[in-house]
């Protein structure tokens, strides 16, 4: 259609100039609207930039590239003490700063950027270098940092000063300007703080608590020079632990955990109990108090503080440990119940884990355990059943070398300790260290008590004191309880003789009551027991009214009124009437020396009775018997050997002698025997008179003189004084007859033999001295037993029966004196007899006269003094 | 002086014997001699000894009894009685004192003093 190219052309171009023009004035209206819109907002914002400028509490100060300041805002007026009038446009900047302090930061600052740009202006030092410094970052940012104004009144302040770039439109510099603030108050707070947290440090670092601050993890930020010494630790070596508990030992790390997680939740953590186990054996009782800081609600770190109550908790336990003790030896009667709880209780309050009580047994001289404690749930079954099957010798072993030694002694490892043999047990058990102590009474040990521990325990003067102070009480405790048991043993015996003696036994108050009764007594009596006590003795045994059986002279109420030792012979009545002969005997009972009661016993007496009545009848019966043949036979010799029927050869005449004689001799024999027999049993008593010596002794001379003057011996009697006795005179004069005839038989002819009497103070002596051959040294005694004589031929040469010394020895021995035979300076023998003047045994003893037998009231006595038929055997004695 | 009759009363012939022959020997007494206690009381009364030795223990009448009953009798009673006994007890000499015997005198005896001691106990030498 448009066929012409030209017009083509033409057309084209007058289109795109008629866009241009459009867009052009398209751009030019929004360009002339924008610019009165700018200048309206020019308007406004500079006067925002002023109130701000006035109403910034921060200190506003600007200088333009030349170094000139032009603004100056109220607050720098106010911090500085300039108007703005005297500053702007007038001092130079370096002029609000100490001298040179501009200068000073102004290198500093150009020290820290990489290269400075070129600035427009001729500003000159020291701010030139402030405007490289804020030319270097883009205006977006600002630097801060501190440095000291000066006032007006030449005061200097610090402040915090951050810079900024003032830039022109093109973005070129063209100042700066400084916004600072006061930074006096906070210098003075931090100088504050920081000599605050110096102070706290050094608080911390010197004090004797244990102090750690530990994050929120558990590991260790801080811990003071307590806590390290305490746990043997350096602050390195807990920087390098994992947890809080890992710093404890295995048995006290699960309770330290949980007191951390306490804190870490907020709990309350004060003055919890803790025991720490140091590394070198130590162990340490701390109280712990636990808190945790928190910033905006979540945990910042955790404080511990432990105070060291070790010393405190000592005392306490000291304390307790003795309390505890005193207690249990106060509530208890016997050592088997004591030492078991003595031992739970020291264990615990130690902090043991077994516990060991050896005892030495006196019969084998050996340690052995007596009782063994260990806390439950503790593995210790092994060690205490090696301990039980142990015997220790004195020396042996721990608690024996505690007992050789008499002191305490510690173990600190049991497996490497030569000396503990119980190595074995006590490591499968876990066990560690282990002390013992002994336990004395006075100077000698009887028990060892031994503690053992897992943890490695060091000697502990402090422990082992305290332990000792109890050991002393438990020693007394022990000694004492012994005593008690021997005391019961005692009486169990004394029980046991009492009620199995065959004796009857009563125990008779001071004021005559039966308090005891054993069963022999009942037995005899027939009388129950308990019916007997209370009741007065004798009215039981002489019945209620007592003259029954009984007269004034009653040696049973005597005694028993009396108190006085007193043994005899009496009749005691039975329940059912019967009387019962028996042998007694009252004792006093003496309580330091003063008189508490007595002891009546009696023995049935009847049996004996019996058997001295068939004794007496058999002895009576075999003399008799043995003396109707004799009568025959003596008879008959004497009549034909004396030639009255009929003289008789030499020899008949011989025989015969010989056969009287020898019939002589069995005479006497029999005589002898029945007289020593009777004498010994006591059943031949004393007829006592008031009789002279001399007297004796002239009868007894006379009555020997036929045989002496046959024998051709002189007799002589030499009696400077005389003195009465009591005494018997026929057995007496049997005494003085035997000593003449057997020294006139052993004393060659024309020898003398002499009788002497001595006074003595109380005492009188009858001595017969011959010329005989004398007696041996080693038969001065013996001559006096039965059938004993120098020669054993003598009986036969001499006539003797052998008994004669025997019974003068019983008679003198019962007049209460003495015969003995010694040899003289003829060679020959002298016979002493010493008798006492008066006579003191009695016939019935009499208080205070010790013991002495009596006859029975019921026993025939002998015949009354004066009546007594002399024994036909003197007349065939001489 | 009159011979002097004295009865022996004994149940052992051979002290009978013994005792009689030492009488009329030594002594030269006359002796009558009885058996046992019967025989003896009847003696007694027939003889009327001048005194009576008389044996203790016997078969069926001992020796105090035949003395209680010469003493019973009136013939025989003043008859002087010596108990000549082998008892020589305490217990038998207190027996014997009780009886009120003229004495006592013990088995066995010295055949040559024995008149001697019977006539010291009555008081014939006097």
């Amino acid at each position: 259609m448009l066929q012409d190219p030209g017009l083509f052309w033409f057309i084209a171009l007058w289109i795109l100039a008629q866009i241009l023009f459009i867009l052009v004035s398209v751009f030019s209206l929004r360009a002339a609207m924008r610019l009165a819109l700018t200048e309206q907002e020019l308007s406004e914002s500079v006067q925002l930039q002023r109130s701000i400028l006035d109403s910034a509490g921060a200190m506003i100060v600007a200088a333009d590239v030349r170094g000139r300041i032009i603004i100056f805002n109220p607050a720098a007026e106010r911090m500085l003490g300039y108007r703005a009038d005297e500053v702007v446009e007038r001092l130079r900047p370096d002029e609000l700063f100490p001298d040179g302090e501009m200068e000073r930061i102004g290198r500093q600052l150009i020290g820290s950027i990489q290269r400075a740009q070129s600035l427009p202006g001729d500003a000159p030092e020291p701010v030139r270098s402030f405007l490289q410094y804020v030319s270097s970052f883009p205006s977006t940012r600002v630097r801060g940092f501190e440095m000291n104004y000066r006032r007006k009144d030449g005061s200097i302040f610090p402040a915090m000063v951050y810079l900024s770039a003032i830039r022109s439109r093109e973005g070129s510099i063209t100042g700066l300007v400084s916004v600072s603030t006061d930074l006096s108050a906070t210098k003075r707070a931090e100088q504050a703080l920081r000599e605050s947290e110096e102070r706290y440090r050094d608080l911390f670092e010197n004090s004797a608590e244990m102090i750690a601050t530990l994050s929120p993890r558990g590991r260790y930020l801080y811990v003071n020079p307590a806590w390290q010494s305490h746990f043997g630790m350096t602050a390195d070596q807990f920087e390098s632990l994992m947890s809080f508990e890992s710093a404890f030992s295995l048995e006290v790390q699960a309770e330290a955990a949980v007191l951390f997680r306490q804190a870490l939740l907020g709990m309350k953590v004060e003055a919890a109990p803790l025991r720490l186990h140091t590394r070198d054996g130590g162990t340490v009782e701390v109280e712990a108090s636990m808190s945790c800081r928190r910033e905006s609600g979540s945990p910042v770190s955790v404080r511990c503080i432990f105070r060291d109550v070790t010393e405190r908790n000592r005392r306490e336990r000291r304390l307790r440990m003795q309390l505890q003790v005193s207690q249990i030896i106060g509530e208890s009667s016997t050592a088997q119940m004591a030492v078991p709880q003595i031992l739970a209780a020291l264990c615990s309050t130690l902090g043991s884990d077994v516990s060991n009580f050896w005892v030495i047994d006196e019969a084998t001289n050996w340690l052995k355990l007596q009782s063994s404690w260990a806390p439950q749930g503790r593995a210790s079954e092994e060690f205490r059943a090696e301990s039980a099957s142990r015997r220790f010798h004195r020396g042996e072993g721990l608690p024996g070398m505690v007992w050789a030694r008499g002191e305490p002694h510690w173990v600190s490892d049991l497996r490497t300790d030569p000396h503990f043999v119980r190595g074995h047990s006590a490591r499968l058990n876990g066990l560690m260290s282990g002390w013992a102590v002994p336990i004395r009474v006075g100077n000698q040990v009887i028990a060892v008590m031994e503690f053992f521990s897992r943890h490695r325990m060091r000697e502990d003067a402090e422990i082992t004191a305290t332990v000792e102070t109890i050991c002393a009480s438990i020693g007394q405790f022990l000694a004492r309880s012994s005593q008690e048991s021997r005391v019961v043993a005692l009486n169990q015996q004394k029980e046991f003789i009492l009620n199995s003696v065959a004796d009857a036994i009563f125990g008779v108050t001071p004021d005559g009551m039966i308090d005891f009764v054993n069963p022999a007594a009942s037995r005899l009596l027939g009388v129950e027991a308990p019916v007997l006590i209370g009741k007065r003795a004798h009215a039981v045994l002489h019945g209620p009214l007592g003259s029954e059986i009984c007269g004034e002279d009653c040696r049973t109420r005597l005694a028993l009124q009396t108190l006085t030792p007193t043994m005899g012979q009496d009749i005691y009545l039975q329940r059912d009437g019967r009387r019962l002969p028996v042998e007694f005997s009252v004792m006093p009972m003496l309580e330091e020396n003063a008189v508490v009661g007595s002891v009546l016993s009696f023995r049935d007496n009847s049996q004996r009775y019996a058997l001295d009545r068939m004794k007496d009848e058999f002895v009576s019966t075999v003399s008799h018997e043995l003396r109707t043949p004799l009568t025959s036979i003596r008879g008959s010799l004497g009549l034909l050997s004396a030639g009255l029927l009929g003289e008789l050869n030499e020899k008949a005449s011989s025989l015969l002698r010989i056969a009287v004689t020898n019939s002589d001799r069995l005479i006497r024999l029999i005589n002898d025997i029945l007289d020593l027999e009777r004498m010994q049993s006591g059943r031949a008593t004393l007829n006592l008179r008031r009789l002279s010596i001399r007297e004796l002794a002239q009868q007894a001379m006379e009555s020997m003189q036929p045989l002496a003057e046959n024998s051709g011996v002189t007799l002589t009697l030499e009696a400077e004084e005389d003195v009465w006795i009591d005494g018997d005179p026929d057995r007496l004069q049997q005494v003085t007859t035997n000593l003449l005839s057997n020294a006139i038989k052993f004393s060659p002819p024309q020898a003398q033999v002499r009788l002497r009497i001595h006074c003595l103070p109380g005492q009188a002596q009858l001595s017969v001295v011959d010329e005989g051959r004398g007696i041996p040294a080693d038969k001065l005694e013996s001559i006096f037993d039965r059938f004993q004589q120098v020669d054993a031929s003598d009986s036969r040469q001499k006539g003797g029966t052998g008994l004669g010394l025997a019974i003068c020895r019983t008679i003198v021995e019962q007049h209460g004196g003495r015969i003995w035979a010694e040899q003289n300076e003829l060679h020959g023998a002298t016979l002493h007899v010493l008798l006492p003047v008066t006579h003191e045994m009695k016939l019935t003893a009499g208080p205070g006269n010790g013991f002495r037998n009596a006859e029975p009231p019921t026993t025939p006595s002998e015949l009354p003094a004066g009546t007594r038929i002399t024994p036909e055997e003197k007349h065939l004695e001489a | 002086m009159k011979k002097r009759r004295i009865l022996i009363i004994d149940d052992e012939e051979d002290i009978r014997t013994v005792t009689a022959l030492t009488l009329e020997t030594v002594a030269e007494w006359d002796v009558v001699i009885a058996i046992n206690g019967k025989d003896g009381i009847q003696r007694a009364r027939q003889e009327q000894p001048d005194a009576i030795l008389l044996d203790v223990m016997m078969p069926e009448m001992d020796g105090p009894t035949t003395f209680r009953n010469l003493q019973a009798i009136a013939e025989t009673r003043h008859i002087p009685v010596l108990l000549l006994t082998a008892k020589v007890q305490a217990v038998d000499q207190q027996r014997f004192a009780d009886l009120g015997v003229a004495g006592v005198l013990f088995k066995p005896f010295d055949p040559l003093t024995l008149a001697d001691q019977i006539a010291g106990v009555l008081g014939w030498n006097e």
